[in-house]
């Protein structure tokens, strides 16, 4: 029988639906894994199951009985302990206190909490894992491996029945990955289920007994983990024709634009060589934390390089700062549109043409000129058909493929001779998602070098020319024609090989 | 040993300035002079210990100073009237109490930030302690409320028992309850508090609440001293109050608590303060040392994290 | 309606200014009298001049806590320049301190990355102490023997029935408009505030901002203390203490928002003037000052607690993440 049923879960944000009818089951003491793409909704079911979200429609039901989870206390206190990325641990307090955090024994005489007893059942939870950490160590001194340990370990404290972890190897080192699919399986032996979303297919195949796919929000299938192999699940979670999405016009690479020799920073970059041209748009892959996001960072001045060079057309780049890289042409999206992007209390005009106020000043007066800035804005609203009220909506009023646009044209504005695009398309409905692709085919077409961080994996190999893959901070695979496979991709970027076309080999 | 100094990083400086001061005057070292010093670094603490509970949650309030002339008048005008010494005290600690309800309800439910609503109530009740003293000050001569700071339970001034007992109970509170980590745990994640179900709402209320008590105690405190209660009184307490606590080591953000350090904060002020005098400096090198004291203490404190990030190097970063 | 907060933003305390200002002659006669309004437009100018500056800084997503301490060694250090150099050199003392106290919180902020909160609580007590230090032997004082110098005309002179106080606040605001609306260091200024992380990748770099900000706040200081200076005669440590507080109510009063991306020097030339009406006003009613400030709070907090519940309602969301307060 199964522990947890999720039955026809439907959740609706406004404009999206995140998860449509989705249905599966996770039986005691099994390791069930969930996979599928970004945007697959996986994020979604974890945060109903933890009790952030709450459902449209559906049902959950735990160990029979409806599971309606109103704050995530609730879930705790029902067994189901989420896990997500962003760990919920007080950094200040120490590993104990974060266990136990508002369920801490406490002498009824002197209101002081029993650390004692805290501290040995944190050690003999930590026991049945098999690590040693001091209870008393302090959580923002451990490592991200030892914080997930914690987060695991409160997990236990509860003692939680269903276990779910968001990508729990996203920032380890291998190493720790090891160590942690140990706990993982010391977890099923203890009886309790595990619920293991990841990107790593070799992890999920060395640990679940069966595995759930999702794609687009729509549950596609769950099966036992022998009666599939990689090759059919990158294809139940890729599931569609990718050809007839993108138009990519054959391009011949013009002159080299960007090229890096060997560059490196701190721990997250290491040894990056790549190349650039005139005309092409090169993508660049990989799980999330391998650092592509940091390699477009660097490269627009954001980060610091500790060695190696770079240049742009010939001559010698160093950025000291985003300044001296918009100073030279290159226009840079970021990733995360909300945290890094927008600026939420201007309007859509003046979000545009923040990146180049010197463009819109008066002759005479050297002021801002609101008449040469709507001539600007107008002018890029026509290129990228933004769809707005006004040039003075606020740009959290917009849609999220018309924020997108508007960015991007802030983006274009400083001279797009070279652009750094993270994540074009993320959180953009279809149709917008199709015009900035077409709109990058042009932008090339016009001499434009794009470098283009995807996630997204038809994405990345529909729009690119190239393909950098990296992994661990390091590009393991440079894929170009017929090499550029989602096979490739995923078998780089998460199994370790090296795949280097022929090209590079020959250079 | 070497714990003890890194988790009270004011020990050393605040031993050297000690030593300076013994060696350069003859009377720093007298016995009067001494107690002179820890009586008025005792009054500082209390106020400053309740603000390092607010600092560890990641908030302050400005409010205090005038809660400090408001609890006076309150008292004073209470003896004034004849009520019994008894009622009079709890009446002071009642108003600090109900300001300090007053901010809590204010920034939870009502949504102010703590920054303005604490700054409203501090104007409110500045007029409130003026509208009610009408500008005069409010004379009394009371055995009771002078016992505050001249009694000598044990041959120990008043204030310094006091302040003993405080420290004593907050730093229990803050490092081995509930509420105190509770407190630390708001100023360290509050995502995370809310999503582990704290009642967070109720213990920045029962905060603010704290800081109102104390800055009635202090009040009654700085009326005793005076024996008397005006609209004037407690000007300005409020950065004296949030600069011990930054002195003695509490992030300004949130999440650790040091009720060591703001006791020491407090002696290091009023030992500069002290010897500043001693030196027969002009006051006004009081205020720039303590100014000078804050901005390097922070400085330190953000050199240090710097070091402590890791690779790689932000260029530009928003501090 | 998708405007109608904004267009409160701006206006709304000029709304509230104007209906007071037609209640006036009902509620407190007398108020309209010509040289009862000249003082009130004196009496408000140092306070509105300080507070474009702040406005800027507000903007920016960080307060200056500083204002007072810059203002009382401004004073003094402008008094002493005039008793030594006369008016000329007043004026360029009064300038150059001010914006070199400016200049103090900017490096603080930007090159030892003392949060700005703390650095300019510390540099309060600085510039306190120092002004203080200067006035040892008693304040220093406009000789009364000078009031013919065209310094010291400029706290009495009347311009057209316009007080010259008055005069250089409403250029300041001018000056300020341009700044903010119609320069690219005021625009990025605003982007800066409204997401430093996302200016960083628009290519500000937080130090510029910081400097300019902080360093214009400073300089307005200079200028106001112009005006304070030759009004009030004599300054020393002490002078206008708690003057910070005073400026920032009249900025956040004015509806810039605290947590930085909005600012409106509409609303804080209202709100100046809100204020000191509403003083005067209750003053013709015999209310007294006391309880003035009882009002001036109330209406700060009814005020920020519109404000909140409005952006609240504005962004529902299943399970808010409340965000830790700036500092």
């Amino acid at each position: 029988m199964a522990l947890l049923e999720v039955d026809g879960l439907t959740v609706e944000f406004p404009g999206i639906r995140a998860l449509d009818a989705v249905c599966f089951d996770i039986r005691p003491g099994e390791v069930h894994a969930l996979v599928g793409e970004n945007g697959a909704g996986k994020s979604t079911l974890l945060k109903v199951l933890g009790g952030v979200h709450r459902p449209s429609s559906g049902e959950v039901r735990l160990a029979g009985a409806a599971y309606r989870p109103r704050r995530p206390a609730d879930a705790l206190a029902a067994g189901i302990a989420v896990i997500y990325q962003e760990f919920n641990l007080y950094p200040d307090l120490t590993v104990a206190e974060n266990v136990f955090s508002g369920r801490e024994p406490c002498s009824p005489v002197s209101r002081g909490i029993r650390y004692a007893e805290i501290n040995r059942r944190t050690s003999e939870l930590f026991a049945v894992l098999g690590v040693g950490i001091d209870p008393a160590a302090t959580v923002g001194e451990l490592t991200v491996s030892e914080q997930q340990l914690v987060e695991i370990c409160k997990a236990l404290s509860v003692d939680g029945r269903i276990i779910v972890m968001d990508e729990p190897t996203a920032a380890l080192s291998a190493d720790e990955v090891g160590q942690l699919l140990d706990v993982v399986r010391r977890l099923r032996e203890e009886g309790r289920s595990v619920v293991y979303v990841s990107h790593r297919l070799d992890e999920v195949f060395a640990l679940a007994d069966r595995v759930t796919v999702l794609r687009d929000g729509r549950h596609v299938r769950t099966c036992d983990i022998a009666e599939t192999d990689p090759d059919r699940l990158v294809r139940d979670m890729v599931g569609r024709d990718v050809e007839s999405v993108f138009h990519r016009d054959e391009v011949r690479g013009g002159d080299v634009v960007l090229e890096l020799t060997g560059v490196s920073a701190g721990r997250r970059l290491r040894d990056l060589s790549l190349v650039v041209r005139a005309g092409e748009v090169v993508g660049v892959g990989g799980i999330a934390g391998a650092g592509q996001p940091e390699l477009s960072q660097l490269i627009f001045g954001a980060l610091a390089a500790d060695a190696g060079t770079m240049t742009l057309n010939g001559a010698p780049f160093s950025p000291r700062n985003p300044g001296d890289a918009m100073a030279r042409g290159i226009g840079f999206l970021h990733e995360d549109r909300k945290a890094a992007g927008n600026l939420p209390d201007l309007s859509i005009r003046h979000n545009l043409t923040i990146s180049v106020l010197h463009r819109v000043r008066g002759a005479i007066t050297r002021l801002l000129a609101p008449a040469r800035e709507t001539e600007v804005f107008d002018d890029y609203r026509r290129r990228l058909d933004v769809k707005a009220t006004g040039p003075d909506q606020l740009i959290g009023q917009l849609s999220g493929g018309n924020q997108q646009k508007v960015l991007l044209g802030r983006a274009l504005a400083p001279g797009g001779r070279l652009l750094l695009l993270n994540e074009p398309t993320r959180g953009v409905d279809i149709g917008a998602k199709a015009e900035i692709h077409r709109l990058i085919n042009q932008l090339t077409a016009d001499g434009a070098a794009v470098l283009m961080v995807s996630s997204d994996l038809p994405e990345l190999l529909g729009v690119s020319d190239r393909v950098y893959v990296m992994a661990g901070g390091e590009i393991v695979a440079h894929l170009t024609g017929d090499d550029r496979t989602e096979e490739n991709v995923v078998a780089c970027a998460t199994t370790g090989r090296r795949v280097f076309s022929e090209e590079l080999s020959t250079r | 040993m070497i714990g003890a100094i890194k988790k009270a990083p004011l020990l050393a400086p605040l031993v050297l300035v000690m030593v300076v001061l013994a060696v350069s005057t003859d009377t720093f070292l007298t016995r009067g002079n001494l107690e002179n010093v820890l009586v008025a670094a005792a009054i500082l603490a209390v106020p400053g210990i309740a603000m390092t509970f607010c600092l560890a949650m990641g908030e302050f309030d400005l409010s205090i100073g005038s809660t400090v002339s408001l609890a006076g008048v309150a008292c004073c005008s209470a003896l004034i009237a004849g009520q019994p010494p008894a009622f009079s005290l709890l009446l002071a600690l009642g108003v600090g109490a109900l300001i300090g309800l007053a901010n809590g309800v204010v920034i939870t439910k009502l949504g102010v930030t703590p920054f303005i609503a604490t700054l409203a109530t501090m104007v409110i009740v500045r007029g409130a302690s003026l509208a009610y003293t009408d500008g005069h000050d409010q004379i009394v001569s009371s055995p009771g409320l002078k016992y505050l700071v001249a009694g000598r339970p044990l041959g120990v001034p008043m204030p310094i028992v006091l302040a003993v007992v405080v420290t004593a109970l907050a730093w229990w509170t803050i490092n081995r309850t509930r509420f105190g980590r509770w407190v630390c745990a708001i100023g360290s994640n509050r995502d995370a508090a809310r999503m582990s179900g704290l009642p967070v709402d109720r213990i920045r209320i029962a905060v603010y609440v704290l800081v109102g008590l104390s800055g009635g105690l202090w009040g009654l405190l700085i009326s005793s001293q005076l024996q008397k209660g005006n609209g004037q009184l407690g000007l300005g307490f409020e950065l004296d109050a949030i600069t011990v606590v930054v002195l003695g080591g509490t992030a300004l953000l949130g999440g650790r608590a040091s009720i060591v350090g703001t006791v020491l904060g407090a002696v290091m002020i009023e030992t500069i303060r002290n010897g500043l005098n001693l030196l027969n400096t002009p006051p006004a090198y009081q205020r720039i040392s303590v100014g000078l004291l804050l901005i390097a203490a922070l400085a330190l404190l953000a050199l240090r994290r710097r070091e402590r990030r890791g690779a790689p190097r932000v260029l530009e970063s928003a501090a | 309606m998708i405007n109608a907060g904004r267009i409160w933003d701006t206006w709304g305390v000029t709304a509230l200014l104007l209906l007071l200002l037609l209640c006036t002659p009902v509620i407190a006669p007398g108020f309209l009298d010509i040289e009862n309004l000249q003082s009130v437009l004196r009496e408000s100018a140092y306070v509105g001049i300080v507070a474009v500056g702040m406005t800027f800084a507000i903007a920016s997503g960080a307060f200056d806590l500083s204002v007072g301490g810059q203002l009382a060694l401004t004073s003094v250090v402008t008094l002493m320049a005039f008793n030594g150099g006369g008016t000329a050199a007043a004026v360029a003392a009064a300038i150059t301190t001010g914006l070199l106290c400016g200049l103090v919180n900017a490096g603080l902020i930007t090159q030892l990355r003392v949060p700005p909160f703390v650095a300019t609580l510390g540099s309060l007590f600085v510039f306190r102490g120092i002004a203080y230090l200067l006035t040892q032997d008693g304040p220093k004082t406009l000789p009364y023997e000078q009031i013919e110098a065209p310094f010291a005309k400029i706290g009495s002179l009347d311009v057209a029935g316009l007080p010259v106080p008055f005069l250089i606040m409403v250029a300041v605001f001018g000056a300020g408009w341009v700044l903010l609306r119609r320069t690219a260091i005021g625009r990025r200024t605003l982007a800066y505030g409204s997401s430093p992380s996302a200016a960083r990748f628009c290519g500000i770099s937080d130090t510029t901002i910081r400097v300019f900000v902080f360093g214009l706040v400073g300089l307005t200081v200079g200028i106001a203390a112009l005006t304070y200076i030759t009004r009030v005669w004599t300054a020393d440590g002490s002078a206008q203490d708690g003057f910070e507080l005073k400026v920032i109510a009249a900025v956040v009063l004015g509806g810039t928002a605290l947590k930085g991306g909005k600012g409106t020097l509409i609303g804080t030339f209202s709100a100046v003037f809100l204020v000191s009406v509403l003083n005067e006003v209750l003053v013709s009613r015999g209310v007294e000052s006391a309880y003035q400030r009882i009002v001036l709070g109330c209406v700060l907090i009814v005020a920020l607690t519109v404000d909140g519940l409005r952006t609240r309602f504005a962004a529902p969301g299943s399970f808010r993440r409340a965000s830790r307060p700036t500092s």
